[in-house]
């Protein structure tokens, strides 16, 4: 006797199930942050480190990852190593907005072993590592109309740091402490993130702004001392 | 090669070809060890015991078929060779039957046996294995090894043929035993569609060779580092370098030393005391803030803060 299946909610879930589960879309414009004047304070920003590597989105897809670097054909040739940190995700079919960063053998970001990757796919120089700040799609669901905060949130309750993949992070409110922060680092910029903005790819929006550290002429509303304390000496 | 397990010869129809057999595989599956004595470490025997005469030599014992209760009757190498079945000594080929997987018959194999044709019978074996490959034919036979009849099938392999022993029908449980549901699944097109993309997306030509087991070589090489001496350490499964978490250690001990920094500074200056210790209280719940990377939830001191924050204008000012 043929019956109707039981209901499918007795059954292991079928991941691809729902007919929902549409490709991702193959190529993403990524958003383009627009160019701040100086850090300053304000509670609805998040501040993070603008890392010295090169912007790059992360596609998991099937729980393999491939990455989408401009002007790179094949990144996956040139960075092998972050083949892995599919697994770190606890979602699938999803796309990351994050820098790639190559790390020395001290572990500190150098932008000349980057850019030996970049130029030429077979070098094996340097550790490659992927910082993520921003998650557009989860499950091949679009979220970029959603408020940055929650995507953030979204993102860090998925992602597992790891080796070579951790979600980025920041202040919330305090760009000036974060800009003495990587100053002492020796970073020079800092990416500031409104809160409740969405992700515009392919475009700029006064949500989004990178924020150059080095000590521009005095912001006349900033206390003379803290100024002085973020010289280098 | 090893010597040959069995002599005969193929018989279908009038012609006779005759074999060799010789056993395909090797069980290498565990490692095998032997049992010692704990204390001594001499190796312990197993001795053939009658228990009216105590110790017999192994040569001393012959086969007894037990047909009732404690009732035997002796079996000797003569009665094997006696017993009046045509299949002893020849493969009977029975049937030929399509070679492809829906035959569920030939699912189940015993064991697998190289043949080796005797020069005599070099062209029948080869135009035998050029009829069934040509035709994607099977030959299901019987064959009588080491005391029992056997259902094989022979098929073309490499340069020569495979045989293959089978279980008897009888002998193959039946899934009845097993819990397995009546009803039909009812798929969704899309589902289906997606399963087909996976199983394409994996699909490949199945090089043996490419597969090795493991466990055994991990194991041989701790028992081959005991011999020498060596402790056998626990092999830990290569760890990246965890560089990326470390440069987020020296981002938070950066911020930390910022803020520090920072309410010296207020407290050296001319600003009220309160602003600074309320300052003081907000640092460190931000600090498990960078720290855990995770919490991201506004604390009721950021929203007051958010009355004295910079106003809209100015922010934009701040935009290039």
């Amino acid at each position: 006797m043929k019956q109707q299946a039981s209901t499918d909610n007795e059954q292991l879930p079928l991941h691809f199930e729902t007919g929902a589960r549409q490709a991702l879309p193959a190529r993403l414009r990524p958003m383009v942050p627009l160019r701040g004047e100086s850090p300053f304070d304000d509670t609805e920003w998040f501040f993070e480190p603008w890392w010295p590597g090169t912007p790059a989105l992360a596609y998991v897809e099937d729980f393999k990852v491939r990455l989408q670097i401009e002007h790179l054909a094949d990144p996956m040739a040139a960075f092998p190593e972050l083949a892995s940190i599919g697994s770190q995700f606890a979602d699938d079919q999803l796309i990351v907005d994050g820098t790639l960063l190559v790390l020395d053998d001290e572990g500190k970001p150098d932008a000349d072993l980057l850019r030996r990757r970049l130029a030429d796919p077979t070098t094996r120089d340097g550790t490659p590592a992927y910082v993520a700040s921003d998650l557009l799609y989860d499950l091949a669901r679009p979220l970029m109309s959603r408020p940055f905060g929650e995507r953030r949130q979204q993102l860090s309750a998925l992602l597992s740091d790891g080796d070579r993949c951790v979600v980025s992070r920041g202040l919330h409110g305090e760009g000036t402490t974060l800009a003495d922060a990587i100053t002492s680092m020796g970073l020079s910029e800092l990416s500031a993130r409104l809160l409740s903005a969405p992700y515009k790819p392919g475009a700029s929006d006064e949500g989004w702004l990178r924020v150059p550290v080095v000590e521009t002429p005095a912001a006349p509303t900033r206390p003379l001392l803290a100024l002085l304390q973020r010289l280098p000496l | 090669m090893a010597r040959a397990m069995w002599r005969g010869a193929i018989q279908f129809g009038l012609v006779t070809v005759p074999v060799k057999l010789y056993l395909a595989t090797e069980s290498r599956g565990g490692l095998s060890f032997n049992l010692l004595h704990k204390e001594c470490l001499n190796r312990i025997q197993m001795k053939t015991h009658c228990p009216i005469h105590g110790e017999i030599a192994r040569s001393d014992t012959v086969r007894g078929f037990e047909y009732s209760k404690g009732q035997y009757v002796v079996i000797g190498e003569e009665d094997f060779d006696s017993v009046p079945l045509k299949t002893v000594r020849s493969i009977e080929i029975e049937l030929f039957i399509e070679a492809d997987r829906e035959s569920q018959a030939t699912s189940f194999v015993k064991q697998a046996y190289y043949l080796e044709p005797e020069a005599i019978g070099r062209k029948a074996f080869y135009l035998l294995k050029s009829v069934l490959a040509d035709e994607g034919l099977s030959a299901i036979c019987k064959i009588v090894l080491k005391d029992r009849e056997a259902l094989a099938s022979i098929n073309p392999y490499a340069n020569t043929m495979l045989l293959s022993t089978l279980y008897w029908p009888d002998e193959v449980r039946s899934t009845a035993e097993l819990d397995l549901p009546e009803e039909d699944f009812d798929f969704k097109p899309a589902e289906k569609q997606m399963a087909a993309q996976l199983v394409q997306a994996m699909r490949g030509d199945f090089e043996a060779d490419q597969y090795v087991d493991n466990y055994r070589q991990a194991l041989m090489a701790v028992i081959e580092a005991k011999v020498e001496g060596k402790p056998t350490e626990k092999i830990d499964i290569e760890e990246a370098p965890t560089k990326i978490a470390d440069l987020m250690s020296v981002l938070e001990a950066s911020v930390a030393a910022a803020r520090d920094a920072k309410s010296k500074s207020a407290s050296g200056g001319t600003t009220a005391a309160t602003a600074s210790t309320s300052a003081k209280a907000k640092k460190s719940e931000k600090v498990a803030d960078i720290a855990s990377g995770t919490k991201r939830t506004r604390t009721k001191a950021q929203a007051t803060k958010a009355a004295s924050a910079a106003p809209k204008e100015e922010r934009r000012r701040k935009t290039a």
